[in-house]
């Protein structure tokens, strides 16, 4: 099933009222059991297919009630390591060799997601955090949570747990109010915004192999760089949009993925505003344990900012790579491990040389902002080549718009990015100022389902007339 | 340790970490109210209380705490019977 899509809205909404009809623990989880198996069977019905997933969740499963029990760091390494080979060997990793792989076609959508919060719970029990002994039903409950199996967000147990186990305020009026716009927004992004950048990407990348003067092939390049950010973003938050708002009438609170990603004013910034789901579960589970560890064996308070520059970039090197199976994306691991790392270097020595307080003071120049801002989306652009191109497309687009058109196209990257994002984040601030918290606020009560039905009827539109199953959604590779 | 002795103590390792004498652990006080509280002083931050309390935090816990009060009561709750107790015990 296409997340998203009407059919999957039409499970929510069934799932919804049957849930309605009883508050008791048991039912809840019998119902949402039967949704989730039901929701992956809807992608394969083989056994063959569904084998390779089912054998990643049974070697979680047992993993993690060996852990509850078995406190041994060696055993615990072991079970670590042999799941993450497992996850690597089924999402087919280049570096296994391709006589050593399965030789069949098998599900893996919705594995990486799935494999988080696996993991999670295996390092969770062995640690004793766990509320529990997790049982077999709410495990698979947990780890296939059908809203968010496709893509994410990635919850944490705890989470899960609070609004599986505890009992949900019922759905009132504004909630699902706010839950319908949250969907319709989603999809407006994903069926409209999508495929409209999609559509110029794919132009720009066709124009970089005409014959065009080094003006155009400049303008060409900084298209080329500064469109995708945007589609990844419009194209992943929308889905994010749909599935948070959907997820809320089954009384689901997911957590966010996006935060005004675009207002950041340093890579590090960016990374608690992009994809939060993921950051925040490498932050508890690589990031925290590596730095803690790290501090723990070289304990000297000189040494301890740079033990976290080593941690940050081993942490987004693994961000980076987790992305994609081939070569591409350890040059994307590189690069987001350098970005993370020499942004937290360059403020370690910033306030070494100029103290914490005039630092803090040059940070709210709003000159140094706008700059700031466009250096992060300048990086980010970058960086995401190597997530959309692949090493002969690169090759192409470098060999046809030439040296200096890109990196004037970058210098026109950061300008132009500088400007306009400093300009809509000062709108929307302004804007929320007025309509959503300040004199005008009143008045949504009315403009808002204008707003929205408006919105709904262009998408409808456009979906009819782009007459497509479903949109894509980018992140479902992963 | 009775609750007031675990805000001492928290309050006494604050000021050492955040390098800032006026800091006063308060149940209410967050990571955006203190100067410097970002993800790497954040570990700094537990591993000074792992030290000074003898006590182990779970990678979970460390990134769950929502202010210094739900710090206070997860040191509370790790530390054996003996040192930990509650504030009318003590008074």
């Amino acid at each position: 099933m296409n997340v998203p899509s009407l059919a999957f809205l039409g499970l929510v909404a069934v799932v919804a009222l049957l849930l309605a009809i009883s508050r008791s623990h048991g039912w809840r989880s019998a119902l949402l059991l039967v949704a989730n198996v039901g929701f992956v069977l809807t992608f394969s019905h083989d056994l063959r297919q569904l084998a390779p997933f089912a054998a990643l969740l049974a070697g979680g499963f047992v993993a993690m009630r060996l852990m509850h029990s078995q406190k041994n760091p060696a055993v615990f390494a072991t079970a670590i390591g042999a799941l993450v080979l497992l996850f690597c060997w089924l999402k087919r990793y280049t570096f296994f060799p391709p006589g050593a792989l399965l030789p069949f076609v098998y599900l893996t959508v919705g594995m990486s997601y799935v494999f988080f919060r696996v993991l999670s719970l295996v390092v969770d029990a062995y640690q004793d955090s766990l509320p529990e002994r997790v049982g077999i039903v709410r495990f698979l409950n947990y780890t296939l949570n059908f809203p968010a199996f496709v893509s994410g967000p990635i919850q944490f147990y705890r989470d899960y747990r609070r609004d599986e186990s505890e009992s949900p305020a019922a759905l009132d009026l504004s909630i699902a109010g706010k839950s319908i716009e949250r969907i319709v927004i989603g999809f407006f992004k994903v069926t409209v915004v999508s495929p409209v950048l999609a559509s110029f990407q794919d132009r720009a990348v066709a124009a970089a192999s005409a014959n065009l003067s080094p003006g155009l092939r400049t303008l060409d390049a900084a298209l080329l760089l500064a469109l995708f950010p945007i589609l990844l973003y419009a194209n992943f938050s929308g889905y994010t949009d749909v599935v948070i708002g959907a997820a809320r009438f089954m009384r689901f609170e997911l957590p966010e993925n996006f935060d005004r990603p675009f207002s950041s004013k340093s890579y590090l910034e960016f990374w608690s505003r992009w994809h939060m789901s993921l950051s925040n579960w490498f932050k508890t589970y690589v990031y925290s344990p590596l730095l803690l560890n790290l501090m723990r064996r070289f304990p000297s308070r000189n040494v301890e900012p740079f033990l976290g520059v080593i941690a940050f970039f081993a942490t987004f090197f693994l961000v980076g790579l987790w992305h994609g199976q081939t070569a591409m994306f350890v040059v994307l691991g590189l690069l987001m491990g350098l970005g993370i790392s020499g942004n937290k270097l360059y403020q370690i020595e910033m306030i070494r040389r100029m103290g914490r307080a005039p630092y803090r003071a040059l940070c709210a120049n709003p000159l140094y902002e706008a700059a700031s801002r466009g250096l992060t989306f300048l990086w980010l652009s970058f960086t995401l080549v190597f997530f959309w191109a692949t090493w002969p497309e690169l090759e192409g687009l470098v060999a046809h718009l030439g040296a200096v058109p890109i990196a004037s196209a970058m210098l026109l990257t950061f300008a132009v990015g500088a400007v306009v994002l400093t300009a809509t984040t000062a709108l929307v601030d302004r804007y929320r100022a007025v309509f959503e918290e300040g004199s005008l606020a009143g008045l949504s009560a009315f403009a808002r389902p204008a707003w929205y039905t408006a919105i709904a009827v262009v998408t409808a539109s456009v979906a009819v007339m782009l007459d497509a199953p479903a949109p894509h959604i980018i992140y479902r590779g992963f | 340790m009775s609750s007031d002795e675990i805000y001492q103590q928290l309050s006494s390792i604050m000021r050492d970490v955040f390098d800032d004498d006026s800091l006063v652990a308060t149940p209410e006080l967050t990571a955006g109210q203190v100067d410097g509280w970002d993800s790497f002083s954040h570990l700094r931050l537990m591993l000074s209380i792992e030290r000074s309390f003898g006590v182990d935090f779970a990678a979970s816990e460390i990134s769950s705490l929502k202010n210094v009060g739900e710090l206070a009561a997860l040191i509370g709750s790790k530390l054996p019977a003996e040192r930990a107790g509650s504030p009318s015990e003590e008074s």
